[in-house]
């Protein structure tokens, strides 16, 4: 095995031999957490939080609850296959999550339950990144479920996954 | 409130990767500069490990009815300090704390690798939770290693001690 840490470490010390064929895209992380509590790149009323207790992470983000609520994140993705998922909490008036990156819907992420039902975890799979690049993030309440009052978003913590 | 850190360390950040749109992109600002477009451009920091340094700062404390079900605390005295290593991209960025403002919490000053980029008021006339606050408009000259550190040099005339809480900071690239 060769690479740049295995010849200056002493002995006892285990040596991680590095990934072949390593490309530009492979320098980049392959999981990236968005902390949702602080301020967003942009939003449309979409900015109150609150804590709960048992609730992960202790709170989510809040919309109005009005149609078409939207909030940003820009994020750096490498080139390949990726999973986004949601952690969010879903109550009566949730409304439907739709998921850009950019203006190229992902798809959609249902916010509604007959009860609350917080750290709900759901994700849409099988992104295709052709090219390692900033990418904004959108989730907008378009729709609801016919059986919500409202179009409300509630979110605790999103998370990109890079899976080829 | 804006400010400009001072310049950071160049760092071997140049990667091979063409500045074309994709078909889910948002076109990179900056022009040629590609390795700094590509560095996030969000960068959280969970506040409740051991920091790379700090003075009597060190205390994580676990309390209901707070986001990210805690703060970090300080230990009253003034001076106390707090400081973590984050890499930034050259641009222009926010830093936001979310913090618990109580009757004894000082003022945080916001250093950038020792230098103020602007302070946050922790006291409040009774405990206020998960309180966000922000500087904007901090300018990064160029790509590297930055020391952000929280220090409690002053307080509020209304406060009773120079305590710190700290429960998450996170900064955001806006440009």
């Amino acid at each position: 095995m060769s690479g740049p840490f295995s010849s200056v470490l002493p002995s006892g010390y285990v040596t991680i031999p590095p990934r072949t064929g390593l490309g530009a895209d492979e320098v980049f992380p392959w999981l990236i957490d968005v902390d949702v509590f602080e301020q967003a790149v942009s939003h449309v009323n979409w900015d109150g939080v609150s804590s709960s207790l048992g609730v992960i992470l202790g709170g989510y983000k809040f919309s109005s609850g009005a149609q078409n609520d939207e909030i940003s994140f820009d994020v750096v993705l490498a080139a390949g296959t990726w999973t986004v998922e949601l952690l969010h909490f879903k109550v009566p008036s949730g409304g439907i999550f739709s998921l850009y990156l950019g203006a190229t819907s992902l798809g959609t992420i249902d916010n509604y339950a007959a009860v609350n039902t917080p750290s709900t975890l759901n994700s849409i799979s099988g992104v295709i990144i052709p090219l390692a690049a900033l990418y904004r993030l959108t989730l907008r309440m378009e729709t609801k479920n016919v059986s919500s009052t409202n179009y409300g978003g509630l979110l605790q913590h999103i998370q990109f996954r890079r899976t080829a | 409130m804006r400010g400009t850190s001072t310049p950071l360390k160049t760092g071997p950040f140049s990667v091979s990767i063409p500045n074309t749109a994709g078909p889910y992109n948002t076109p990179n600002t900056g022009g040629g500069n590609v390795a700094n477009n590509l560095m996030q451009w969000q960068v959280g920091v969970d506040v409740f490990m051991t920091p790379v340094s700090h003075t009597g700062w060190n205390t994580p404390v676990s309390s209901a009815g707070r986001l990210y079900l805690g703060t970090m605390q300080s230990s009253g005295a003034q001076n106390d300090e707090i400081s973590f290593d984050v890499v930034l991209a050259a641009g222009t960025w926010t830093f936001e704390l979310i913090h618990e403002q109580d009757t004894g919490i000082g003022i945080y000053t916001v250093l950038f690798n020792g230098t103020s980029i602007g302070t946050i008021d922790g006291y409040a006339a009774v405990l206020t939770t998960n309180t966000r606050s922000r500087v904007s408009g901090i300018s990064t000259t160029s790509s590297g290693k930055l020391r952000i550190t929280l220090r409690i040099a002053t307080k509020n005339a209304s406060s009773s001690g120079y305590g710190g809480r700290i429960n998450h900071l996170k900064l955001i690239r806006t440009a």
